[in-house]
């Protein structure tokens, strides 16, 4: 905020000493008149932002760059009006102010605002960030509206920030007040259309039926286990699983499995780009576009991902997965290449001859491993998202990472390479030719 | 990096966005009217000035509406030029006037408005005529010396409100993606924005403004003075009362007529058998840091009637730059004074004597000659009329009661010569009650004052004192005849008393401080302010002012009253307002009401305080007895509360949580549908609850919770399980997704 009663404060000052150096009695009236006026949108502007209640509706999920609905209800809870407010929904806040604290923050708040009013104009045209201008509200009144919004990046947001705003009715004070609301929303990673992407060997249900019977053992009539969702007969339960785990657990029959394609994540924190465009982000967004791909296939999905170094594994319906890819962190900084391995038994986990898809802004080098453990009963497709292709250094011609890639490349099903100049889609739907030879 | 450093700098230096409210530019330009008609009226602007400004200001706004899109290389040339001109004018202005800064300044500031009025695209540039516009207002009020300006500055701030609302509100549309109208009573918008605004300023406005500290100027600031007048180079030094006309050289026989519209201490002569009122009417405002008597002339000769001025001749004083300094040749020394200015408006014709408060040094007039004594009775060549302004500095003196206790009877020879002169046929009762009130006193300030108080506490101040006779004493007929009289009959006597035992005094004529107007700042002084009083010489202090007139105070404690908080001014002054508003008789009743109730009090006081003398040790004891047994019944019914207060505590405890559970119950029940209306009772709440989910649990829970409640026997663990157990019972029986 602006301290725009400087300039009111100042002058009702000036006037006050001249005042006192003149004795004129008109000149402190003038001064008091001022002075008042200042206080009085002071208090008006601090009460006005903090007698409002606030509700919010939105879809709980949405697509980045996806624009929504919001709906916001406003309500007076005083008895006095409040006049000329502005509400700005701040959602999708999602940079961490770097600014300076203490007295230092309201210096640059005051005198360096430049770079944090570019950044909102940016933001607002983006329409990641709505202004609402409401001109009045009378006591106990309330009023609704709606907007539309555009969901910047990926991620679970679970409050909606609103900031209220209001400059007095005159103008000459400013008062902010920041409302969380608990308005949870889910974006996912924006995907890109395919129109073929490698789905494996097996895709016979019947195959894979018999191998399931093979590998979880005759004797049992079901895949395995999961917990209890709404809905399901209690005839499922598990009784021994829901005893261990103390939470209710239900056997899966072999029925609702299909032959299954692995996506496996090992995405680290990116080094080049910004917040929004950079290879892990590109990394997911593949990913998705990958899942929605297989989903339109009909291809049920596994997500395999690292967290606190330990694989987890997500099978399910593709809203859940791009969930866990809506929540997904960095590999963390510490984690060894050998570690993973270790904690990765491929054929041990997962049906043998399921379709491994490795999306990873790895080195080359670094994943090596990996691809020459799944090779040959995976047959790995490996989708690199090129980190040095945010550098500005890059070079799309020459592609440093060529040569290592060329070396494994001969023991994968598919090699895709995607670069930020030439964009998720056009490299998901052309596969590389690079080879070792 | 340069890129981004570019993309700041154009972002700090962007043009603002267009302002495309018409209301508000048109609120603006009243705003900004308002402040240069005040201007140009209270500053006396002449018309070549205030009729272009006021044109191009109104041209100049439509102007820039109509095109507020464009830019205008050439215009903005052009009007940097003008500007430039207009500076250069006002450089030349300040090389011929230096006294007043304020009015070159303020025709800067006109011809900037008008210019400025051409090039108001944007919102920022409408708020800084709006700045300017406060400034011109800030400059009329500094020159305003009448309430009336009151009037211009409601519109003003009516106006400015106005502007400052619809800029705001422009600003916030312009910025925002989504706009609002508004919710609640369809009322006009603005109207109840106006009047929330109006019912938070105007009394947090008076509260500030009187709680406002108005501590002392820093004493610069400008002097000022009328111009442009005709002005005599030369004149006789003699004192022109327009009231009283040419009088004789020589002390009259006969008393003066009393004239109504003159004051007839401003004459050669004081005679003190005159007797009259003078009209309630404002003579004069000054402006003053600090409150003075505002001294005309000072008169020496004592006659036993009256008093005169012993010199004739005056000394002349002319320069063509002011201000003209008054320095009498051989002044006696004089230490222990501050430098103070005064500027007087006079509303009324009056003498040409010059008023300040003493000791005159500068006078800013507008004549460039005056004349003066050596008691610095100071005299205009013309007579001091209406709309006249002048600015005087004075040295006033600053002597303590301890330094004037200790400077002792060094006084010069020729000032005790002239200012101990009594009549020769004076009655030596008044040098004898002199000695007497004087006994035992070994300085001067003490013996002085020992006078004052007496004449204070022995007389009494009265306008209508009987008439003397015309050869008889004043000061024996007031002493020891009439014992009343008004002030001169008192600034006389005691001048007299203190000349019988050698202490040099004088009596002086001019105007009391008047009342503090707190709105202007200036102090109006009413014709009913002419006054008397007195000045002693103390040696190295020179003069000093005493009033002996009861009800007044010695001029020269004045300075330590208190001006800073204006809220008891401005109390008073309404109460003034309103006292004209109430009938006599209301006020007179009301007077002898608080009388009686103030009399009666202090009746009853005094004979409480009478007894209280007489039979303190049985009163004493009384008190003691009546507080000890307050105490102890205190001391008692605590503790007896607390008691009670455990007891219930303790029987309440398993009942409350019995009250708690069926609380809750209900609650949870309301959730579902099942509202308790204030009228049923528990068994037929749950009734309706055993009816609607068709069970018949609720009256068993009633039943239970009734036990519980109303029971002598205190509730157990057993039976509010029970109570639990059954609105369990019951919760589990609502169907699910009910709800209210």
């Amino acid at each position: 905020m602006k301290p725009i009663w400087l300039i009111p404060t100042a002058v009702a000052f000036s006037l006050f000493l001249i005042a006192s150096s003149m004795k004129s009695g008109w000149l402190y009236l003038v001064s008091s008149v001022m002075f008042a006026l200042v206080i009085a949108d002071s208090v008006y502007a601090r009460h006005s932002t903090r007698s409002l209640s606030l509700k919010r509706e939105c879809p709980d999920e949405v697509y980045e760059g996806e624009d929504f609905e919001v709906e916001l209800e406003i309500r007076n809870k005083s008895r006095i009006p409040a006049f000329l407010l502005q509400i700005q929904d701040e959602q999708f806040l999602f940079q961490p102010s770097k600014k300076p604290h203490g007295i230092w923050r309201k210096i640059h708040q005051t005198f360096f605002s430049a770079r944090e009013e570019l950044a909102r104009e940016e933001r607002r045209r983006k329409r990641w960030e709505q202004d609402i201008f409401i001109e009045k509200i009378g006591g106990r009144a309330e009023l609704k509206t709606s907007y539309n919004l555009r969901a910047p990046k990926r991620g679970v947001y679970p409050n909606a920030r609103i900031c209220l705003q209001s400059n007095g009715i005159l103008g000459t004070s400013a008062s902010s007040f920041v409302e969380s609301i608990p308005s949870e929303i889910t974006v996912f990673p924006k995907p890109y259309p395919l129109s073929y992407f490698p789905c494996g060997q097996f895709e016979s249900a019947t195959y894979s039926e018999s191998f399931e019977s093979a590998r979880r053992g005759y004797s049992q009539d079901y895949y395995g286990v999961r917990e209890y969702v709404h809905g399901d007969s209690l005839k499922s339960i598990h009784w021994k699983s829901t005893a261990k785990r103390g939470k209710l657990i239900v056997k899966e029959y072999q029925q609702e499995i299909s032959p299954l394609s692995y996506i496996l994540l090992l995405l680290a924190a990116p080094f080049w780009g910004d917040e929004i465009e950079n290879s892990l982000e590109d990394g997911l967004r593949a990913t998705a576009s990958i899942l929605k791909y297989f989903s339109h296939v009909g291809r049920k999905t596994g997500l395999l991902f690292f967290e606190n170094k330990k694989l987890e594994m997500v099978e399910g319906e593709v809203g859940n997965l791009l969930r866990v890819l809506a929540s997904y962190t960095e590999l963390e900084e510490s984690t060894k290449m050998g570690e993973l391995a270790s904690a990765f038994d491929f054929p041990e986990k997962l049906l043998p001859g399921s379709q491994v898809v490795l999306i990873t802004n790895l080195e080359p080098e670094d994943i090596s491993s990996f691809v020459g453990e799944a090779a040959p009963t995976l047959s790995p497709i490996l989708v690199e998202v090129l980190e040095e292709s945010y550098a500005p250094s890059f070079d799309s011609t020459t592609m440093g990472a060529g040569e290592s890639l060329g070396a494994i490349s001969e023991k994968l099903d598919g090699l895709y390479i995607v670069t930020h100049n030439q964009g998720i889609e056009t490299c998901l739907n052309a596969p590389s030719n690079i080879t070792g030879r | 990096m340069l890129e981004r450093a570019i993309q700041y700098y154009r972002q700090i230096n962007k043009n603002p966005p267009i302002e495309e409210s018409i209301s508000f530019r048109f609120a603006v330009l009243l705003t900004v009217l308002i402040g240069i008609g005040a201007a140009i009226f209270y500053g006396e602007i002449a018309a070549w000035i205030a009729i272009p400004v006021m044109l191009g200001v109104i041209g100049g706004s439509i102007f820039s509406y109509v095109k507020r899109g464009k830019s205008h290389l050439v215009l903005k040339s052009a009007i940097s030029i003008l500007l430039i001109v207009a500076f250069v004018f006002f450089l030349s202005e300040l090389g011929e006037n230096l006294t007043d800064l304020r009015y070159p300044l303020i025709r800067l500031l006109l011809w900037l408005l008008a210019l400025h009025s051409f090039d108001l695209p944007s919102r920022r540039d409408l708020n800084l005529s709006l700045i300017s516009a406060s400034i011109l207002i800030a400059f009329a009020g500094s020159l305003s010396i009448s309430t009336n300006f009151l009037w211009v500055l409601i519109a003003f701030f009516v106006s400015g409100f106005i502007s400052l609302y619809l800029g705001n509100r422009s600003g916030a549309r312009l910025k925002n993606d989504v706009s609002i109208g508004f919710a609640g009573p369809r009322r006009k918008l603005w109207t109840g924005a106006f009047a929330l605004t109006l019912a938070t300023i105007i009394p947090l406005s008076i509260i500030l403004f009187m709680a406002m500290p108005r501590i002392p100027g820093m004493g610069a600031g400008h002097l000022p003075y009328s111009q442009e007048r005709k002005m005599p180079t030369r004149f006789e030094g003699f004192i022109r009362n327009p009231g009283y006309g040419e009088l004789p050289d020589e002390f009259p026989r006969e008393p003066l007529p009393f004239n109504p519209d003159a004051y007839f201490g401003f004459n050669r002569f004081l005679d003190l058998r005159v007797r009259g009122k003078l009209p309630d009417e404002i003579v004069m405002k000054v402006r003053s840091e600090r409150p003075y008597y505002w001294r005309a002339l000072a008169f020496d000769e004592f006659l036993g009637n009256g008093w005169a001025i012993s010199e004739k001749e005056y000394e002349e004083i002319s320069s063509n730059n002011l201000p003209l300094s008054l320095s009498y040749p051989n002044e006696p020394p004089r230490y222990g004074f501050k430098r103070s200015i005064q500027t007087f408006f006079i509303e009324e014709e009056l003498p040409n004597t010059i008023f300040g408060a003493y000791l005159i040094r500068d006078v800013f007039f507008p004549t460039q000659i005056l004349k003066f004594n050596s008691m610095m009775n100071v005299l205009s060549p013309i007579p001091l009329d209406p709309g006249l302004v002048y600015t005087v500095v004075s040295e006033t003196s600053y002597a303590t009661e301890e330094a004037m206790r200790r400077v002792k009877g060094f006084y010069p020879k020729e000032i005790k010569e002239r200012f101990c002169q009594l009549p020769a046929d004076m009655s030596p009762a008044v040098g004898e009650l002199a000695e007497n009130i004087t006994r035992g006193l070994s300085n001067d300030y003490d013996k002085v004052q020992a006078l004052s108080d007496y004449l204070q506490k022995n007389y009494t101040y009265d306008l209508d004192c009987p008439p003397q006779g015309k050869d008889e004493n004043t000061v024996e007929f007031f002493l020891f005849k009439a014992k009343r009289g008004y002030c001169e009959h008192f600034a006389t006597a005691l001048a007299v008393l203190c000349r019988t035992i050698d202490i040099p005094a004088r009596v002086v004529t001019g105007y009391a401080t008047g009342q503090y107007n707190p709105l202007t700042g200036y102090y109006e002084v009413n014709a009913q302010d002419a006054h008397a009083w007195v000045e002693v010489y103390f040696p190295f202090l020179s003069w000093v002012e005493f009033d002996p007139t009861p009800g007044w105070s010695d001029p020269y404690t004045l300075r330590e009253k208190d001006n800073t908080w204006a809220g008891f001014t401005l109390a008073s002054k309404i109460g003034g307002a309103l006292r004209h508003l109430i009938p006599d008789s209301v006020i007179r009743s009301f007077q002898s009401a608080t009388s009686a109730v103030s009399k009666t009090l202090s009746v009853i006081g005094s004979s409480l305080a009478e007894t209280f003398t007489q039979y303190w040790h049985i009163a004493a004891g009384a008190l003691g007895a009546i507080a000890l047994a307050v105490v102890t019944l205190m001391f008692v019914k605590r503790k007896k509360k607390r008691a009670t207060g455990h007891r219930l505590e303790s029987r309440l405890d398993n009942r409350g949580k019995a009250i708690a559970i069926f609380e809750d119950f209900i609650d949870y029940m309301k959730r579902h549908g099942f509202t308790l209306n204030p009228s049923m009772t528990p068994l037929e709440y749950t009734a309706k609850i055993d009816e609607t989910l068709g069970m018949n649990l609720g009256k068993k829970v009633a039943e239970i919770f009734n036990k519980l409640r109303y029971s002598k026997k205190i509730p157990n663990e057993n039976e509010l399980q029970e109570l639990e157990s059954q609105i369990q019972l019951i919760k589990s029986g609502i169907p699910k997704g009910r709800k209210a």
